[in-house]
C-alpha cells in the first residue's frame, strides 16, 4: 500500500492504496464519486471517463500512481455552486440520455473537445464523438 | 438517436446549432 495524494475536482485527496489500483476504483470506492462508471473494465467503452489535465482518459485502466500531481475532474466537478455546467444543461435540453449509464463518458469527452476547441465544426464533433463517446 | 442528440448538445454549447450553422452556410455562400 502507498499513500497517494490526488487533486480531484480542485480538492487534494489522500488515499492509501496499491499503486497499481485503477483510478476508477479509487474514485468510486475510496472517494465516493459515482460519476465515473464501471463498464467494460478494458478501457474501451468510456463509461469510466474522467478528465486528467483536460484530457479525457479511461480511468478503469489508469493506475492511480500514474496520476499523482494531475488535475482530475470527474462528472461531479462540472457543476459549480449548484449550477449545472452548460454542457450538462444542453444534455437535458436536447434529451440526450437513453439509459444514461454511459453518459458520463459522453459528457466528459464532449467537454474535453470544447475546452480545446470552443467552436468545433460538425465534422470535428462527429469525429470526437465517434471515436470517444461511449455507445454513441 | 443518441449519437445525433449528443452532437446537437455539443453544437448548442458551441453556439453552432442548426440555426447558426444555416446562417454560417449562407454567409459562406454569399
Amino acid at each position: 500500500m502507498s499513500v497517494i495524494t490526488l487533486k480531484v475536482n480542485g480538492t487534494p485527496r489522500t488515499v492509501d492504496v496499491e499503486p497499481s489500483t485503477p483510478l476508477l476504483y479509487v474514485l468510486r470506492n475510496d472517494l465516493g464519486l459515482q460519476g465515473p462508471r464501471f463498464g467494460c473494465g478494458l478501457g474501451q467503452c468510456g463509461a469510466c471517463t474522467v478528465l486528467i489535465d483536460g484530457e479525457a482518459v479511461r480511468s478503469c485502466v489508469r493506475p492511480t500512481s500514474s496520476v499523482q500531481g494531475g488535475e482530475i475532474t470527474t462528472l461531479e466537478g462540472l457543476a459549480q455552486n449548484g449550477v449545472l455546467h452548460p454542457l450538462q444543461q444542453a444534455w437535458i435540453d436536447e434529451q440526450v440520455p437513453a439509459c444514461g449509464f454511459c453518459q458520463n463518458g459522453q459528457i466528459l469527452t464532449a467537454k474535453a473537445l470544447l475546452d480545446k476547441n470552443p467552436h468545433p465544426s460538425d465534422a470535428q464533433i462527429r469525429r470526437a464523438c465517434r471515436a470517444r463517446c461511449a455507445a454513441a | 438517436m443518441t449519437y445525433y442528440r449528443i452532437q446537437a448538445a455539443v453544437r448548442r454549447v458551441a453556439g453552432t446549432g442548426t440555426a447558426a450553422a444555416a446562417a454560417g452556410a449562407g454567409e459562406e455562400g454569399a
